[in-house]
């Protein structure tokens, strides 16, 4: 029998392009980080000069730490978000439906009509939110052009586009067997037992595949954003790594730094991917025995 | 190879023009030149059309030659795309690029020298040029662009405002206090307008330095072959901190919060700031925008012991790569020449670098707004200095600045931060 | 209550949009909290499709989305077909592959990219922002497809294996028709996906009849960033076909007893 041999060649197009189209970039772009190329003339070796270097830019400092503060703020919010929203509209009640279709709504909006959106929602004089505040007599934060509250603003904006995680949490949710709910309830556990002992640690798996995700898309997805509504004002608040590598490529065409800064960027998912994978594992250890 | 390789200081800053007429009949062994020619030009769509114009006159007055004309709206994204383009070898045939951005792309040989062009050129002189505007596209001894403007720093003011405020308009060789005093006696909260203010702008390393040049300090410690950074003199930051003190201390000037809710180029057109600064780029968006609802002129920038004002101007270039070069020399010849910079001056938007231009009614022409358009060619001009991480470098000192604009942070301590930051930079 | 609390804090923000969106444009912006303008008016919608020349934008847009939806749906379902069709080995190796490839973010590649696209000879056409169809535009489309095609089960593949059909043949009438629903949920990403495409068309796209809407919606916002109500009007108007094609596609993301990411 040969048949998978047969099915093999539909294999070939999605193979070869992906390896075309993102491994060879891919492969090429660590290749740069490790020499001082400026796309005008032929790259020379530097080795880690890139890496030496950007660990002595302050510049970078403060990208690195604001990227890490997005990841570490918009990773564990998101998920609380789509697996508490799961939890609350989880169920076949009526008008369920049109709930969730207005969660997800959020995340089919383009990047650029987001960040336009916003800029106009978070204007600190005439922008909904802060008249809002106003009428209600609190106090009216200055949003983006504010160094503390500007970085939170796209930690809203990633928190309102959890449509995404939302689905998976939902279906995660809803394959769990009723009747292990209906045994536990049967040994007298409350609400909040049944939560600690049987939601919360068979739906693990889904919570680690949507902190996975997250993890891997938060900071690719403040390029679009950033750029348009900030450009990482105010005094590098909002630059976060890819718009920094973009800036040292393009903009001083400094293409081995800035690959250099995307390779470190890279490394940080993978640092907090094995973070989850820790959390992840002891959790199911914890519960398993 | 060449000299622009070597590290040796280069020999840029004397800009004595030399006598190039000499070589008019060098010319004629050439074979005209023709095929396409592309141009990459930016701008909004009054800009645009000027651009059309002019490739359309050229077209007629070269039939060989037809012009392709490149169209990127946004200054930021006609950077990224210049770069881009460049990089991956095919650049328009002729592009702009400001005086502080070539150097990069000439220190990397990608820029073809145009001094040969120019001085076997039968319709353009170097001495056609004001030197102030052509000197600092003159870098390690080639002529890398030809100005096609020589704009400077103004400040735009309001008189509805002034005289609601019963100022006297400001005059040339006004002081700081003089500007001070009017800055905070316009502003003011008005019961229709909201918050009016004497004076706005963006914070920018732009903005600051002519102040600071005024006051006697310098940016950097030498022009031709700058070492550090000279800003953490005591002149230059008194300068700089007097220039804060309108914001922190006075508040005449928005506050970050109400920049970012509405900027300053906004307010000025909406009529709620007294004196704006900007270069004459604006003018075309302010006689279309703020037609009669008030009247308003440009003034000199007020000194702080001598009035001097920054350089802004755009280059018109030849990327090292373009495929038409002689074409596109032809092309500059016509749009940096008399015709292309009379069709540019008329819609408002140049400040010709060309004397004759400049000095004609095209330019002076005082029955459309700004009425006082001598200012800019009477007020002596300085440059940034020549060096290829300059865009680094400037960013990296408006970051800081701004941060000392808006009280965040000491200027003392801003001038230090930058100060290290751009002696790497620098070396 | 608390449900519509939280469907209000994700509605609002397109809600808030679309009421500025609706307000005359003159010098001034509201400094009061105001639901709705007064008076309503629809002129900044035809302004924005006039002044941002956006029906031009917006059919570049389509015109990419309408050839890079269907190669994508071609190119993924093959793929999740013969991963699902595969040894364990064969499927343990794939989905890792496309793991590592989803792995990559694009602000990596872009520049490589670039480069390659121009030495295709491809910079300024529309073919330029397709590519990525190529690839099914996102390994998680191949693996949709590869997790609703090993749902099917496997004597059904057997059988028509036995008939001696080809794999082609199988793959549109036995195996397509199964996973519907998947086609449809991968359709709808993927139109998603192409019609946000805001950094491609960007570098890639030269001639301004060329750009497609985000590029020409970031050019309107920067020559009229003091218009909020049509800058707004404009952004909505960009919006509207993904809310459309989400809501149309919707019961595949959210209904069925089944997700159809995993189950």
């Amino acid at each position: 029998m040969d048949t998978s041999r047969r099915y093999r060649l539909l294999l070939l197009p999605f193979v070869i392009a992906t390896v075309v189209l993102v491994g060879v970039p891919a492969a090429l772009a660590i290749g740069l980080s490790l020499t001082d190329y400026d796309a005008l003339s032929t790259p020379n070796w530097v080795g880690f000069a890139n890496y030496i270097q950007l660990l002595d830019d302050r510049v970078f400092g403060i990208a690195l730490g604001n990227s890490i503060y997005f990841l570490a703020l918009s990773v564990p919010l998101r998920l609380l978000g789509a697996f508490g929203l799961a939890l609350w509209l989880g169920g076949e009640r009526r008008g369920t439906g049109a709930y969730r279709a207005i969660v997800y709504l959020p995340t089919v909006i383009p990047d650029a009509a987001t960040a336009l959106m916003w800029l106009w929602i978070v204007n600190p004089l005439y922008g909904p939110i802060n008249l809002l505040l106003k009428s209600l007599g609190l106090a009216q934060p200055a949003w983006l052009a504010d160094q503390d509250s500007a970085r939170f603003v796209f930690v809203m904006m990633a928190c309102l586009q959890i449509g995404e995680g939302f689905v998976v949490a939902l279906s995660g949710l809803k394959g769990i067997p009723r009747s292990y709910y209906q045994a536990a309830q049967a040994d007298g556990a409350g609400a909040l037992s049944l939560f600690r002992h049987v939601t919360l640690p068979l739906a693990l798996p889904w919570i680690a595949l949507v902190a996975v995700r997250d993890t891997i898309f938060a900071l690719p997805w403040t390029f679009a954003v950033s750029s348009i509504m900030t450009g990482g004002d105010p005094f590098y608040t909002t630059l976060f790594l890819p718009l920094y590598a973009r800036i040292q490529s393009v903009d001083y065409l400094k293409f081995g730094l800035g690959a250099a800064a995307t390779t470190l960027m890279i490394v940080l998912a993978a640092l907090a991917l094995g973070l989850i994978g820790l959390a992840a594992r002891r959790g199911w250890y914890a519960d398993e025995i | 190879m060449l000299a622009a390789c070597g590290a040796a200081p280069p020999p840029t800053a004397a800009p004595a023009p030399k006598p190039a007429a000499t070589s008019v009949l060098a010319a004629t062994s050439a074979p005209a030149p023709s095929g396409i020619v592309s141009w990459m030009v930016a701008g909004d769509s009054v800009e645009f059309d000027a651009y059309k114009r002019i490739a359309a006159a050229f077209e007629r007055a070269n039939p060989a030659i037809k012009v392709d004309l490149v169209y990127i709206p946004a200054s930021a994204d006609y950077r990224n795309r210049l770069a881009a383009d460049i990089a991956s070898g095919a650049p328009s045939d002729v592009v702009f690029m400001n005086y502080q951005r070539y150097p990069p792309f000439a220190d990397k040989n990608q820029l073809a020298p145009l001094g040969d062009y120019l001085s076997r050129s039968t319709m353009l002189r170097e001495s056609d040029f004001f030197p102030a505007a052509m000197s600092p596209y003159k870098w390690r001894g080639s002529t890398w662009c030809l100005p096609g403007n020589m704009s400077s720093a103004v400040i735009y003011y309001n008189k509805k405002l002034f005289d609601g405020a019963k100022l006297d308009y400001p005059r040339a060789n006004w002081s700081w206090d003089d500007f001070v005093a009017s800055a905070r006696a316009i502003s003011r909260d008005d019961p229709a307008l909201g918050r009016i203010y004497g004076y706005g702008t963006e914070i920018s390393l732009f903005r600051v330095a002519p102040y600071v040049w005024s006051a006697g300090g310098d940016l950097v410690d030498s022009a031709d072959a700058p070492t550090k950074l000279t800003l953490d003199s005591e002149v230059a930051m008194a300068a700089i901190q007097r220039y804060i003190d309108l914001q922190v201390k006075f508040q005449a000037a928005p506050s970050a919060l109400a920049e970012k809710a509405e900027d300053s180029l906004t307010r000025f057109m909406n009529g709620k700031l007294g004196m704006y600064m900007d270069s004459r780029r604006v003018v075309p968006l302010f006689r279309d925008t703020i037609k009669d609802s008030f009247d308003w002129d440009v003034v000199a920038l007020p000194s702080q012991g001598q009035t001097v004002s920054i350089l802004h101007s755009d280059g018109y270039c030849i990327p090292a790569a373009a495929k038409n070069k002689d074409a596109a020399w032809a092309l500059i010849e016509f749009a940096a020449g008399p015709r292309g910079q009379t069709t540019m001056t008329e819609i408002g938007r140049l400040v010709p670098s060309l004397r004759a231009i400049a000095e004609s009614p095209v330019f002076l022409n005082p029955t459309v707004r700004p009425a006082n358009s001598k200012v800019w060619l009477e007020t002596p001009i300085r440059p940034v200095p020549n060096h290829k991480n300059w865009p680094a470098i400037e960013t990296a000192i408006t970051k800081e600045l701004e941060k000392s604009y808006y009280g965040v942070q000491p200027v003392r301590d801003a001038v230090q931060i930058v100060g290290k930051q751009v002696a790497t930079l620098l070396k | 209550m608390v449900t519509v609390v939280i469907a209000a804090v994700f509605a609002v923000p397109l809600l808030f949009a679309l009421s500025l969106s609706l307000r005359q444009i003159d010098r001034t912006l509201p400094t009061t909290m105001e639901w709705l303008p007064n008076p309503i008016v629809l002129g900044n919608y035809g302004q924005a499709l006039a002044d941002g020349n956006l029906i031009r934008y917006g059919l570049n847009s389509l015109l990419v989305v309408a050839v890079a939806l269907p190669v994508t749906l071609v190119v993924a379902s093959w793929a999740g077909l013969a991963m699902a069709r595969s040894g364990p080995a064969v499927q343990r190796r794939m989905v890792a592959f496309c793991v590592v490839a989803l792995l990559v973010p694009h602000s990596m590649i872009w520049l490589p990219r670039f480069l390659m696209v121009k030495w295709a000879g491809l910079i300024d056409t529309p073919f330029a922002l397709m590519l990525p169809a190529l690839m099914g535009t996102s390994p998680l489309f191949a693996l949709l497809f590869y997790w609703a095609f090993r749902r099917q089960p496997a004597d059904l593949f057997d059988a028509a294996a036995m008939d001696g059909a080809s794999a082609v043949r199988v793959w549109w009438s036995l195996a397509l028709p199964l996973v519907g629903p998947t086609a449809m949920a991968v359709g709808a990403l993927t139109f998603l996906y192409f019609w946000g495409d805001y950094i491609d068309p960007l570098l890639m796209i030269k001639s301004p009849a060329r750009y497609t809407l985000p590029v020409g919606l970031s050019i309107l916002q920067q020559f009229d960033k003091t218009r909020w109500p049509l800058v707004m009007a404009a952004a909505v108007l960009y919006a509207l076909p993904s809310i459309g094609v989400f809501l149309a596609a919707q019961r595949y993301f959210l209904a069925g007893r089944r997700m159809l990411w995993l189950s």
